[in-house]
């Protein structure tokens, strides 16, 4: 270790002075041929009475999104009637029904800045969703707000490698304009580091595997290791200087580029620097593979937030069904006409029956994500507990394009703070916002910073 | 300046109509405008694209290039740059985020934005690329000297990797700065090679690998200066090629041979004879003509049973193929929309109802009468892509010819339930007299204009399969436009697209956006909308020819010189 160490020289030194704790446990760790990789909660270790001793399990926050808003039948198809702890599991609701202790329906709020200029709902939607900010209008200067999940990121993301993940299921059509003047940015990202940057989702899972469990090598020895990454680091350090020398020379807007990627290369930098996963987690012997069947795909993904987690390689995702105004065909369900197409429904009952079933199907899926995180022990409780996961769309109803009166579902019980189990309904005339929502949702996470045009937190959770 | 021919009647017609349909209006420059003014489009009232132009629309030449927003490479440019760079043909772009589109094309510099899985993912491929070119047969071209020998080998690999991959030569701090990793490679008791190899992640990791870096003397002045050779070189090679110059043109912008029009444009020349041309193909007419997502579309499968991957490509190939022809070949825009030729292989010529062709291989297939094919509006790939799973869409079709082939904007339908097709007389009328009912409701103001177009391509089904009957109605492909003209089927719609004064203006809008990387900017004292009006002048008296086009572009003012940007001249709101 110590002649490894004296033999990279300075970058030795950088290494080391960047370890913390963790990295130095890591490092014990590593060299073993073990697939359960860091540091458990140990579950299965602790005896029942040391629960209460046991660590307090990592908060997570989970940002789902639905394309092309939800609709039913009929509104009560999907909308509780009645609200409080008693309301009904409504018929779109059903595969929910077992988690009902998990969750809260939302009714009613509104996310008044995603309201376009013009035409643009999904686009501006979209951009908005977790931003609560107003997306500008245009295909070349984005200026949109910086999203919840990245607030709160950019407050207490380093706790983890990563301090944030973005997954999707859809990449971006190839061709064609998105969406009514709107760059595609806005219509495929929901999370954005600031006002013009944009983060991307990976949507193959084995891109998302490798993100997990990126650096781990437990066929390497520590001296290995340890070299590796000050190799790597020699490499970032000097685009990083490039970039640095480069900026100087740049105006306002090409300046402004180079800070997207001086801030990537330091991030990247940090991640090396940070240990592998440090809570209970087995790196599954073959990588996720991609799939070109939808549901395969979106369990596999599910699967991979709940490993991520697991892993504690982040603790904050977006995940997008599908993008703006998706206009999948759900084969699979019967249905061969495009969801986009079908949202337009013009109140005809074909289309509405179709519109439920998508959103049957959406609320299933992401019943099975539900489940999988409440599958996790974590402590007395488990990750579901620990977690909390807003689920809505970029509209609400599909054909009048309103944002207002949103779908809205948050589950989990964000370790406590949250009681679960009941409809809120908020009378849109109150115009009480998802920002709002948002602002609470963080504030799990310790992070008190108003999420858009939040005015206050939401009560009553 | 050539003098304005006069405006189409076409064009005309579809400006009046459209005035009232638009509502808003998104200029070029993206920032949306209130919708007033006569005309509308892309052209927005300053028509640069000459759309519907007469003498007195005539723009004033400008005497500001603009400026190109720093260009990170996409991922078509970087999988062609590796391949030329280290013989890689693995693509690793394609495991990249997708790059965001703006104005129709993905690589609109202001939206190619960057993220740390960018970062890290061009950090993991530099690392794959370097270990398998120093593995394979590019090993011999990177490692020039015996690198045992040591540093000044090093140094001299380093330098002429560097001069590609950045596309102009290092200067000696920058080859210092490179031997960094090298040296810690050496005092770990690694070889030089593995010092070297670390240097090479390095270049390729750098931004002045990943972007296309243009620098101005001053970056706050306005005054426009001409972009060096190297950097010339490169707009023009990512433009033509979507990939690095090669080593002539490189040799050009060393010698300063780029300053000369006539030496530009012997390059250009050059450069469209070579096969990597083929990238206008790919990354131009795939976005531009929406080939490309003739892979996402999704017909439906009980309804079609015979649309599967052979003819999916057959569709792609035969659009490429012709498109060919318009870079390599000398087929004109123009008659890219009426050629008497298309290529088809056996399952394409079968799906047509063509005469019978064997085999697999797409093949120069000449259209007589009875094909009931006549260029581009009727291949395969335009109607599939233009329509629903299930139906037909003139609607949709009719949109796209105006938006793609006219550069005009229309307004998406309102959100109304009113604005939806009857069902009810789904069964007693044919698609196209329950679409006749959009003439006579609100909707009319936008579908008087589009669903004609549309119309005329009723003799294709959902999947550009030829038919005479809609189910159990005889096809009626006649249409008739606002200002009263008619016409009949795809042949007599294609004349009257392609010969429109609008076509040429808007191929003209399509390329330069491409071009450049930025859309037209009808700012004051711009130079693009004179230029684009000059350009589309031009391409209409020379026989619609690609090629000229592009040499115009290229030898133009907008193409060899930028600008800075002024502190105060922020474009963001």
């Amino acid at each position: 270790m110590k002649s490894a160490r004296d033999s990279i020289g300075q970058h030795a030194l950088a290494v080391k002075a960047d370890a913390s704790p963790k990295i130095r446990r890591r490092l014990f760790l590593g060299g073993g041929a073990a697939v359960a990789i860091g540091l458990p909660f140990l579950e299965s270790l602790a005896p029942r009475s040391a629960r209460a001793d046991a660590p307090v399990a990592p908060k997570r926050t989970v940002f789902y999104y639905v394309p092309c808003g939800i609709n039913g039948s009929t509104r009560g198809d999907f909308y509780p009637t009645t609200t409080g702890p008693g309301f009904e599991i409504t018929t779109m609701l059903e595969p929910l029904a077992a988690l009902k202790p998990d969750f809260t329906f939302i009714t009613g709020l509104e996310n008044a800045l995603a309201k376009p200029d013009g035409p643009g709902d999904h686009a501006s939607g979209t951009g908005a969703f977790i931003t609560c900010a107003h997306p500008f209008k245009s295909e070349e200067t984005i200026m949109n707000g910086v999203s919840a999940d990245q607030i709160a990121a950019q407050k207490v993301g380093t706790a983890t490698r990563l301090p944030s993940m973005q997954l999707g299921i859809d990449g971006g059509s190839s061709a064609g304009g998105c969406d009514s003047g709107y760059s595609c940015a806005y219509a495929r990202n929901v999370s954005w580091a600031d006002a013009m940057t944009p983060l991307p989702k990976l949507t193959n899972p084995s891109q998302v595997f490798d993100q997990i469990f990126m650096g781990f090598d437990p066929t390497a020895s520590t001296a290995e290791l340890a070299k590796r990454r000050a190799y790597q680091k020699s490499v970032l350090d000097s685009a990083l200087d490039d970039a640095t020398t480069l900026r100087g020379k740049l105006g306002k807007t090409d300046g402004e580029k180079l800070d997207q990627f001086l801030t990537g290369v330091r991030e990247l930098e940090r991640q090396a620097a940070v240990a592998t996963p440090t809570a209970m987690c087995t790196m599954p012997t073959t990588k996720t593979a991609s799939s070109t069947d939808f549901e395969t795909q979106v369990k596999a993904m599910s699967d991979l937030m709940v490993l991520a987690m697991q892993c504690d390689s982040t603790r904050i995702i977006s995940f997008m069904l599908g993008n703006a105004g998706s206009n999948r065909t759900y084969n699979n369900l019967g249905i061969s006409r495009g969801h986009h197409d079908i949202s337009h429904h013009g109140m005809m009952p074909a289309n509405l029956m179709m519109l439920q079933q998508i959103g049957t199907y959406e609320i299933q899926l992401f019943a099975y994500f539900l489940t999988k995180l409440k599958a996790v022990p974590e402590g007395a409780n488990d990750m579901l507990y620990n977690s909390t996961i807003f689920f809505s769309s970029e509209i609400s109803d599909g054909d009048r394009h309103n944002h207002d009166d949103m779908p809205v579902i948050l589950a989990g019980h964000g370790g406590g703070m949250f009681t679960p189990g009941k409809h809120l309904l908020f009378p849109t005339a109150t115009h009480t916002k998802v920002s709002n929502l948002l602002t609470s949702v963080i504030a799990t996470m310790g992070v008190n910073v108003k999420v858009g045009d939040a005015d206050g937190t939401l009560a009553g959770l | 300046m050539l003098k304005a021919p006069p405006p189409s009647r076409l064009s005309c017609a579809l400006a009046l109509a459209l005035s009232a349909c638009t509502g808003q209006v998104i200029s070029p420059s993206g920032r949306a405008s209130g919708g007033s003014g006569p005309s509308v489009g892309a052209g927005g009232s300053s028509a640069p694209s000459g759309t519907g132009g007469s003498s007195s629309d005539v723009p004033l030449a400008g005497t500001d290039p603009g400026r190109v927003t720093v260009h990170r490479l996409n991922r078509a440019e970087y999988n062609n740059t590796v391949r030329d760079l280290l013989g890689d043909t693995s693509q690793p772009a394609n495991a990249f985020p997708p790059d965001d589109r703006s104005f129709g094309f993905d690589n609109i510099s202001d939206v190619l934005t960057v993220s740390p899985v960018h970062t890290q993912m061009y950090q993991a491929a530099a690392a794959t690329l370097v270990t398998t070119a120093l593995a394979g047969a590019a090993r011999a071209k990177l490692l020039t000297c015996d690198l045992t020998t040591g540093e000044t080998c090093a140094r001299t690999v380093l330098r002429a990797f560097g001069r590609k991959a950045w596309r102009r030569p290092l200067t000696d701090a920058e080859v210092d700065h490179l031997m960094i990793p090298v040296t810690l490679a050496r005092t770990n008791g690694d070889t030089w090679e593995t010092g070297v190899g670390l240097a090479l992640q390095a270049t390729l990791v750098s931004p002045y690998f990943l972007y296309r870096v243009e620098l101005d003397p001053s970056p706050t002045s306005a005054t426009p200066h001409a972009l060096t050779g190297w950097e010339l070189a490169t707009r023009l090679s990512y433009f033509l090629w979507s990939t690095m110059p090669d080593d002539a043109l490189s040799a050009a912008a060393d010698a300063g041979a780029l300053s000369d029009p006539a030496k530009l444009r012997a390059q250009v020349t050059r450069m469209l004879a070579d096969p990597k041309a083929s990238a206008l193909v790919d990354n131009f007419a795939g976005q531009w003509l929406y080939t490309r997502m003739v892979d996402e579309v999704t017909p439906d499968p009980t309804m079609f049973p015979n649309f599967d991957a052979a003819l999916r490509d057959a569709m792609k190939q035969e659009t490429y193929m012709m498109f060919r022809d318009v870079v390599f070949g000398g087929l004109s825009l123009q008659k890219l929309l009426l050629s008497d030729y298309t290529y088809a292989n056996d399952r394409l010529a079968k799906h047509y109802g063509m005469a019978p062709l064997t085999g697999s291989a797409m093949q120069k297939v000449a259209l007589g009468p009875d094909a009931h094919r006549t260029g581009f509006l009727t291949h395969g790939s335009f109607l599939t892509v233009n329509s629903h799973p299930t139906s037909n869409s003139p609607v949709l079709r009719g949109k796209w010819i105006l938006e793609q082939l006219m550069c005009q904007t229309i307004a998406p339908p309102p959100n109304a339930a009113a604005a939806k097709l009857d069902t009810s007389t789904a069964g007693t009328q044919s698609l196209r007299q329950r679409l006749e009912t959009h003439h006579m409701n609100p909707c009319a103001v936008c579908h008087v204009v589009m669903d004609p177009l549309g119309f005329g391509l009723e003799n294709y089904d959902p999947i550009g399969a030829y038919r005479t009957m809609d189910g159990t109605f005889p096809v009626d492909a006649s249409g008739k436009l606002p200002d009263g003209r008619t016409f009949d089927g795809a042949a007599e719609l294609s004349q009257l697209v392609a010969k429109d004064d609008g076509f040429a203006a808007c191929a003209t809008q399509k390329l330069y956006t491409y071009a450049l990387g930025r859309a037209p900017d009808d700012s004051p004292n711009h130079m693009d909308p004179a230029l684009l009006y000059g350009y589309a002048n031009a391409l209409r008296a020379g026989g619609y020819q690609l090629p000229e086009l592009i040499a115009a572009i290229v030898t133009g003012d907008t193409f060899t010189k930028r600008r800075g940007e002024p502190v105060a001249a922020g474009g963001a709101p």
